[in-house]
């Protein structure tokens, strides 16, 4: 599977922060980071048990993809 | 020790002098002549030529061995700092992730942990963070992880 049939497996989602995330709470573009984590598990990086996305390595998979 | 202005007086203690290298293959008591002189002629002091070996337009070869040495101790502190931006991000990240467990603070996990000195390497996309999540139409916020999610989609949409 080529990278760019990799990240058209990414689900990209719409969401909002709970409130006291973010008291705005306003909609977002983004990625569930459990999602990322099933395509690019080397994008993803857990830490006391929250997930967070990479963003320079799944940029990076999504450049490649594009050009 | 003076040199005699007599020619023969010269040559002869000029010898005495005559330093033996490798490219003059000069033998002890036996004297230093240029190209276009002769036996027994007034000697010029000739010094030895000097080892271009390695000698070029650019520099020599010490000078270019010192700027490789230079250029390699460049990439190993590259590396270096390299390595403690990413022990400096890995600590933040713990120290907001506790501090979102203990108190609900996640918005500074948000601001704390994906950043070093200003710009953006991580996301707090972790589902337990979000609400009203649902496949992109729209949003509010145009920053690099929605920039990220309208490519991928613009990508899924050709393919």
């Amino acid at each position: 599977m080529d990278i760019r049939d990799r990240v058209a497996q990414l689900q990209p989602i719409q969401f909002r922060y709970h409130k006291d995330i973010d008291p705005e709470q306003k909609l977002r573009a983004g990625f569930s980071a459990q999602q990322v984590a099933q395509v690019f598990p080397d994008a993803v990086v857990e830490i006391d048990g929250y997930l967070f996305i990479k963003n320079d390595v799944l940029g990076g998979y999504i450049q490649a993809a594009k050009s | 020790m003076a040199f005699s202005l007599d020619p023969n007086k010269f040559l002869l203690e000029a010898n005495e002098f005559a330093v033996p290298t490798r490219s003059n293959k000069l033998r002890r008591g036996q004297a230093y002549y240029g190209a276009s002189q002769q036996a027994g002629s007034q000697v010029t002091p000739m010094a030895p030529p000097i080892d271009t070996l390695g000698g070029s337009f650019l520099g020599s070869a010490p000078e270019k061995e010192n700027e490789i040495g230079m250029r390699m101790a460049g990439d190993a502190i590259a590396a270096f700092v390299d390595q403690e931006a990413q022990k400096e991000l890995i600590e933040a990240q713990k120290s907001a992730a506790k501090k979102a467990s203990r108190g609900g603070l996640l918005g500074g996990l948000l601001s704390a942990a994906g950043t070093i000195g200003g710009a953006v390497i991580m996301s707090g996309c972790d589902e337990r963070f979000k609400e009203d999540i649902a496949p992109l139409q729209t949003s509010e916020v145009n920053d690099d992880l929605a920039q990220m999610a309208f490519a991928v989609q613009e990508i899924r949409g050709h393919s």
